[in-house]
Formats: structure tokens, C-alpha cells, sequence
């Protein structure tokens, strides 16, 4: 096992975790601006705990499954996952999909939280919201973290990566209070989309008892090669689009 | 029932965006896995990531000219 064997899953993970918890963090902000922060406080906290039992739950299952066939279906479903990011990834890139903007999201969730009518007591409906937005987008993060998490024994480092992506940004939130408009998240999905694709691939591979030469180098190689698909899908779909 | 239905078509939506993109992959891994016991053992991970590869290229060109 060389030192890419855990920087890589944790790598993946903390940039997957970064743009998911950024995208919660939008709705949490916005139901704190326009219900109040005790709501988005408990709603947030709650959608944490309850990610954070899908983990240790299904975590500990998956270490009684065999190599071979955890090798298969992580690394199917893996790969799959990544393809989703990447080519959606390539597709805002080229614009013929839109980028995600922190800014509108927040803005449109603002105002349908403000119409709704609030309650007196606890505003269940502030609550709901934020503990939907947390649980909606970590529930990518539980994915990443058990699928990467689950071949290697690099469960800790998986877990410490999206750890620190969530203290990150909800330091950053505390700080400024506004969403976190200039994160580059398409920059940062085709990232991810072009590591979880590889890791994909070297396990499916492994379930079909394909040798990779240097098993780690391999994954270095098909980081590469991902990276020049999306470069090139990107350049062809241009291309075919024509001139904007 | 309805509730159940809507978090599975949500759990589906984690690995699948786009139908014939999911057809075409899953296709490929299993023609590649039928053809596995007689590609040389050199060529065997490569092919299966140039499949890949072009796969994603042919799915983002053919959405970008929709």
C-alpha cells in the first residue's frame, strides 16, 4: 500500500463532500434568514446525525461482504456515479447545461420559505426544510464515503476527508452568512467525476480479474485518461454545438 | 407507497442520469467481462477504460447537439 492509497479516496472525498455541503448550506442559510436560526440550526444538526447513522450502519455491514463481490458492485455503482458528475461536468462546462448558482438557489428558496406561512412555537416547516437540504445532499456524501471507504481500509481517511469539507464550510458559513457563490463547483464535480470514474473502473476491473500493472500507477493513468475524455468530450460537444 | 417510490426513483437518480448513457456502460461491462477470459492480459484494463472513455465522449457530444 503506498501513500495513495488513502490520499486519494480522502482527496475524493473531501472535494465530493465540499460541493455537496456547500449546496446544503444554501438552503440552511436561507431558511436562517428568513425563519429564524434556531429552525436551520436543528434542522441541519438533525440531517447530520441522520447521515451519520447511515455511515456507521451500513459501514459496518459492508465489511462482511466479500472482496470480489464488493469489488463488483461498489466499483459498478462507482463508476456510474462518477460518469453522472463528469459528463454533467462536460455539459456546464459547454453550456448546454446551466451552472449551478449558489446566488439563485438561494434567492428561490428564500422566497418560498417567506410565503409559507409560519406557526408559533417551533417552525417545523424552517426545520423540515434545512434537515431535507443536509439530508438530500449528504446523501451523495454517504455513498462516496461507504464506497471508497469500504476497499483498502481506507475508511478513516474517506471519513476524515468529508469530516474536514464539513467543518470547512460550516466555518465558512458561520463566517460570512451568505452563500458561497464563488466556489468553483463545476471545476470541482469534473474533479471528482474524473477520480470516482477511475476508481470505478481499477475495481471493476478487479472483480473481472483484470491485472493492472502497478495497481496504484493504473490509477494514476486512468486519472489521466478521464481527464483527457472530459477535455475532449468538452472540446467535441463545442463543436457539435456550434457557434453561441 | 407513493413516498417509497419517490425515494427509490431518488436512490436511482444517485447513479443514473441518463438512460441510454447507463444502457450503454452497463452493456460494455458485460460484453467486456464475455470477452475477458480471451483478451491478452496486457490489453485487458486498457480496453475496458478506452470503452469507457468513449462512451462518455459519444453521450456529452450527443446531448450538447440536442
Amino acid at each position: 500500500m503506498t501513500i495513495l492509497q488513502p490520499l486519494l479516496p480522502a482527496a475524493s472525498a473531501f472535494l465530493a463532500s465540499l460541493v455537496e455541503f456547500v449546496e446544503a448550506l444554501t438552503i440552511v442559510l436561507a431558511v436562517g434568514a428568513t425563519r429564524g436560526w434556531r429552525p436551520a440550526v436543528l434542522g441541519a444538526l438533525g440531517g447530520t446525525a441522520l447521515l451519520l447513522v447511515l455511515v456507521v450502519a451500513f459501514g459496518g455491514s459492508l465489511a462482511h461482504v466479500p472482496e470480489r463481490t464488493l469489488a463488483l458492485v461498489v466499483g459498478g455503482l462507482l463508476l456510474l456515479f462518477g460518469m453522472r458528475w463528469l459528463r454533467k461536468a462536460c455539459l456546464r462546462a459547454t453550456g448546454a447545461l446551466a451552472l449551478h448558482d449558489e446566488g439563485r438557489a438561494f434567492d428561490r428558496a428564500s422566497d418560498a420559505l417567506r410565503r409559507d406561512s409560519s406557526t408559533p412555537g417551533l417552525d417545523w416547516s424552517g426545520l423540515v426544510t434545512a434537515l431535507n437540504a443536509v439530508v438530500l445532499e449528504g446523501i451523495e456524501v454517504v455513498f462516496i464515503v461507504l464506497a471508497l471507504g469500504s476497499r483498502g481500509h481506507a475508511f478513516a481517511p474517506v471519513v476524515g476527508g468529508a469530516a474536514t469539507a464539513f467543518v470547512a464550510v460550516a466555518a465558512l458559513g458561520v463566517a460570512v452568512h451568505r452563500p458561497l457563490a464563488r466556489v468553483p463547483e463545476n471545476a470541482l464535480k469534473l474533479a471528482v467525476g474524473v477520480m470516482l470514474s477511475a476508481f470505478g473502473t481499477l475495481w471493476i476491473g478487479e472483480a473481472f480479474a483484470v491485472e493492472w500493472p502497478g495497481r496504484d500507477l493504473s490509477l494514476l493513468a486512468l486519472v489521466a485518461g478521464y481527464g483527457v475524455a472530459a477535455g475532449l468530450a468538452t472540446a467535441v460537444a463545442r463543436a457539435r454545438a456550434g457557434p453561441t | 407507497m407513493s413516498r417509497l417510490r419517490g425515494m427509490l426513483s431518488r436512490a436511482l437518480a444517485l447513479f443514473v442520469d441518463d438512460w441510454p448513457t447507463t444502457v450503454a456502460i452497463l452493456a460494455w461491462l458485460l460484453a467486456f467481462a464475455a470477452a475477458m477470459p480471451r483478451l491478452p492480459h496486457a490489453a485487458a484494463g486498457p480496453l475496458l477504460a478506452c470503452g469507457l472513455a468513449i462512451i462518455l465522449v459519444a453521450s456529452v457530444a450527443a446531448r450538447a447537439r440536442r
